[in-house]
């Protein structure tokens, strides 16, 4: 009769428990650990794939562990069911009380990170400006149509979609006169003249390179592209970096095919009027860079200046002080400026979250320490 | 035979001809140019004589304990003595049978002068163009020996060689003649060691005797007169007008300095080495310990009140020490890793005193000298590891005083506090385990109530610095947290803390529990601290020492043993009955 409601209240009973809290605190633990020390040898954004993106993998020592994303749902979940269930609402837990909302909040941030980030660069020469930034890890095939009076049609396939690598995925959409089929895709390789005899394509092939395992580092993937239509058949190697895209005719019409960065346009424009670069006298050491931007939108134009840890944030861009070049010419007279954009609706969040955390942990910290030094004095009286 | 000797004799003594006082305090004080900041030669001289020493102080052809400032003068001004003193370490002679020269009769690590080790020079260089091609994770003892024994010749060559030009003669023509003068120039050219001329225009950059033939066209006037008092220098063989050219030359290099606003540190600094807060520090500490040790064996409370006493004026001069450093670099007290030794180390001993003051329950009063005494150990065996100007300039990233006053110095409070639960931790573990205070059940709670306390401490502070950094890099690099080893290693601390509390609040960890839970907790601080840099990953490449991985693994294996001892000690209290367990019968740990 009350099974139902005891199945219930077990289970809020488990999931509001100290000891779920406990025993996921350890598994992060385990998890930061394990994925710190195989950075050593593999790339952070595939430790950051496999960490937190598999609901449950292998470390590379064969200890079988969630996913961080998993785990951090299940904390939160902890977190609002023992908040509601078992937190005693006095006022001498009201630090505690802090303290939990502030981690919700942080927990909730990352969630709008995790699913709205944009984040990309921007490269900008001096007297030069842009409009739109470049995304650093996903490159998407783009097809486009040259139409009378230079007008063009464009059809995306976005990096999602991309075949994984040794798979073959075929594409095709209204207006298109022939299927894509796209294979080998590579995620870091570069081109080169093939064996003779192997297999090719217009006698080059892609060569595959240890993918990126730095921050900043870039991979330059590769995928073979095939337009077919029943009577013909096209194929390119499409290489992210190519300066020019693939360009054939098919039935009349002219085509480009190409494979490169997604771009995020902005809605207004960014000007570099000057790069600085300053460095410790004597030294090869950097002391600051920054830039000298002009922002320009409805032809109304403001300066801002960018530097390290003081970024310029505009109508939900921020825009960071990246790297700058060339760096390899010492009489260089011009200067351009990269900035990392990003569009991050929770790029606050943790701030405030910060914040509700620190006065929560102060409170309960002041109120224990008066209470402990209270119990010690009347000890040694 | 006895000539022999006789010049042997005669030459030793003229080695330990001392440099007079008036003479030294002037070159103390010459500002210098030097990594990116303005330094007096004392301190060039103290971190030259430490790379090529592992030493700052040196022992002349007599055995006479001599300055570092002693050393440099003798290479700038005496260069043929100076090649005969025995100040390069040589840490293993298969370094030196690497590059062919015998050391029959020498021991295993040894000291060797310029002179000894010059007729294996060219060997040396050869070996050094090969070695530096093996990538640095690859190459072996020896190999890195013959490197740094390489670099440490260079690096005395160059101040050897700085006033050669001076010796040579007459200068005369500098005034007059322009840069094309290949002869002024040859002459010049290999006085590069020291940056000793200020500018005399707007540029940043300070200049050494070659540069000013490139960057001034003619050299200024100012510039000339204080080449020709170099010259002067190197060339005399008269005191006083070796004396008379050097309160000239330091005279007139000050005034520089002193219009360019770069000289009014140079005087402290000096003072701050003198005072070597750190090494005064460390000795308070010691006596600290022993007269807290001594209250253990005789109780009585004079001895302890000498105790605190001892262990609150070994903290006062490692306070003194971290703000003279703030005032020398106009920065918070935080932007190295030396920096968070010495930092840690006050925060740890200061709170133990604290904790002390509280309660009166002498494991605080035991806890600071013993921090101290150990984290300035540390710090000055990092200084030997190291062996560069711990005062250094920050690269862009890190060149901001508010972050640098806030994550940093917040999450090293944390770090502080952590290993203070950890060490305090050891008194319930090893009392435990060791059978001290047997059936004193209040004692053992109370011990694991500070430990819980300071605990909580330092989740505050582990907490609020790991939000803060992620709010830096949001700031620097767009992201709040990018998986870096160093963040991750912040984390991984409050991870281990949270987990502790929760552990506690759901019932499963006690006071034994919490206490090696505390411990284990202290060997993650020195993870985040050290271990994480010794992984060579990552953006935080201002933490990247060698040398330091044995300690550490040391330190692990110490703590995994006492680890281990506490939970035999747990099984045993889980035997029936134990007549001291505080913790009988109890399901947690």
């Amino acid at each position: 009769m009350n099974k139902p409601r005891d199945l219930f209240a077990g289970t809020v009973r488990v999931l509001s428990s100290y000891t779920l809290a406990a025993v996921i605190f350890m598994l992060l633990f385990l998890l930061t650990l394990f994925g710190t020390l195989e950075q050593r040898h593999a790339s952070l954004s595939d430790v950051r794939a496999r960490y937190f993106d598999s609901p449950f993998f292998l470390t590379e020592y064969g200890i079988p562990l969630p996913g961080a994303y998993l785990l951090l749902c299940i904390l939160f979940v902890n977190l609002a069911v023992g908040g509601m269930v078992r937190m005693r609402r006095t006022w001498s837990r009201v630090g505690i009380f802090a303290i939990h909302i502030g981690i919700a909040l942080l927990l909730l941030s990352a969630l709008v990170e995790r699913f709205t980030l944009e984040r990309g660069m921007l490269h900008i020469w001096e007297g030069a400006s842009g409009d739109e930034f470049l995304s650093t890890e996903d490159w998407d095939v783009t097809i486009l149509e040259q139409l009378p009076e230079g007008r063009e049609r464009v059809y995306t396939i976005p990096y999602e979609s991309l075949p994984a690598p040794g798979e073959t995925a075929v594409f095709r959409a209204a207006g298109l006169p022939f299927d894509v089929e796209l294979s080998g895709f590579l995620r870091n390789c570069v081109p080169r003249a093939a064996p003779h005899g192997s297999d090719s394509t217009e006698g080059f092939v892609f060569v595959p390179r240890a993918p990126a395992t730095r921050e900043g580092e870039q991979n330059r993937p590769g995928i073979t592209a095939t337009l077919r239509t029943a009577n013909l058949r096209r194929e390119a190697l499409l290489w992210g970096v190519q300066l020019a895209p693939f360009v054939t005719t098919i039935d009349g019409r002219s085509w480009a095919v190409d494979l490169g960065p997604r771009a995020y346009p902005l809605p207004f424009t960014v000007a570099l009027r000057r790069f600085l670069h300053e460095m410790h006298p004597g030294t090869n050491v950097h002391a600051a860079f920054s830039s000298d931007v002009t922002r320009i939108e409805d032809n109304v134009a403001q300066d801002v200046h960018i530097k390290m840890n003081e970024p310029m944030r505009y109508r939900g861009y921020t825009f960071y002080q990246t790297n700058w070049g060339p760096q390899d010419d010492p009489n260089a007279t011009k200067f351009y400026s990269v900035f990392e954009v990003v569009a991050n609706p929770a790029d606050r969040g943790p701030l405030i979250a910060l914040i509700v955390i620190a006065v929560g942990l102060l409170v309960q910290m002041i109120r224990k320490l008066v209470l402990y030094i209270g119990a010690e004095g009347r000890r040694r009286a | 035979m006895r000539l022999f000797f006789a010049l042997l004799f005669a030459a030793a003594t003229a080695a330990a001809e001392p440099w007079d006082q008036d003479t030294m305090e002037l070159f103390a004080r010459l500002p210098v140019q030097e990594g990116g900041r303005v330094k007096p030669l004392s301190t060039v001289a103290k971190f030259a004589l430490l790379r090529l020493n592992y030493r700052s102080s040196f022992r002349d052809a007599g055995g006479n304990q001599r300055t570092a400032l002693e050393w440099m003068l003798g290479v700038l001004f005496r260069p043929d003595e100076a090649r005969q003193q025995r100040i390069f370490l040589v840490e293993d002679s298969a370094a030196l049978d690497a590059i062919g020269l015998e050391h029959d009769g020498r021991k295993r690590r040894d000291r060797y002068s310029y002179d000894e080790i010059a007729p294996a020079r060219d060997r040396l260089v050869q070996l050094l163009h090969e070695y530096e091609r093996i990538d640095k994770s690859d190459r072996n003892s020896v190999q890195s020996q013959v490197i740094d024994l390489a670099h440490s010749v260079n690096e005395f060559e160059a101040y050897a060689r700085f006033l050669d030009f001076g010796r040579a003669g007459d200068l005369e023509r500098l005034s007059r003649e322009k840069k094309g003068d290949d002869a002024t120039f040859r002459r010049l050219q290999g006085a590069v060691a020291l940056a000793l001329f200020p500018p005399v225009g707007d540029g940043k950059e300070w200049l050494s005797p070659a540069s000013l033939v490139f960057a001034e066209d003619p050299p200024a006037t100012e510039h000339v007169t204080m080449l020709h008092l170099l010259e002067t220098l190197a060339g005399t063989a008269d005191e006083a007008e070796f004396r008379s050219a050097a309160t000239e030359f330091c005279s007139r290099s000050r005034q520089l300095a002193t219009a360019r606003g770069e000289y009014r540190k140079v005087p402290l600094e000096v003072s701050y080495y003198r005072l070597d807060a750190f090494y005064r520090g460390l000795v308070l500490y010691i006596l600290g310990f022993l007269a807290v040790a001594a209250s253990w064996l005789w109780p009585n409370k004079w001895i302890r009140r000498a105790g605190f006493a001892l262990g609150a004026a070994g903290l006062l001069f490692n306070v003194a020490g971290i703000v003279l450093r703030c005032v020398l670099i106009a920065r918070p007290p935080i932007t190295n890793l030396y920096d968070t030794v010495i930092f840690i180390t006050a925060v740890g001993a200061l709170s133990a005193l604290v904790i002390e003051i509280i309660n009166r329950r002498r494991i605080g009063l035991a806890a600071a000298p013993i921090l101290g005494a150990l984290g300035l150990f540390i710090a000055s065996r990092y200084e030997v590891i190291d062996r560069q100007d711990t005062l250094r300039p920050l690269v862009a990233v890190l060149n901001t005083n508010f972050w640098l006053a806030t994550h940093v110095t917040t999450i090293n409070i944390g770090y502080a506090a952590g290993l203070l639960a950890g060490a305090i931790a050891h008194v319930y573990v090893l009392g435990r385990v060791l059978g001290l205070k047997r059936g004193d059940a209040s004692f053992y709670r109370n011990v694991a109530r500070m430990v819980y306390g300071v605990t909580c401490f330092s989740l505050v502070f582990s907490v609020c610095g790991t939000i803060l950094g992620g709010v830096w890099a949001n700031d620097s690099w767009g992201r709040f947290w990018g998986w870096d080893p160093k963040e991750n290693g912040a984390l991984m601390i409050v991870l281990s803390q949270l987990a502790l509390l929760h552990g506690r609040m759901g019932g499963h960890l006690r006071d034994l529990g919490i206490s090696m839970a505390a411990i284990f907790g202290g060997m993650v601080v020195a993870w985040s601290w050290w271990g994480v840099n010794l992984l060579s990953v990552g953006l935080h490449s201002y933490g990247f020492v060698g040398g330091v991985w044995t300690g550490l693994l040391s330190f692990w294996v110490v703590e995994a043993l006492v680890l281990v001892a506490g939970v035999v000690s747990w099984l045993n209290a889980r035997s029936p009955a134990p007549p001291d367990s505080t913790d009988s019968g109890a399901p947690g740990v």
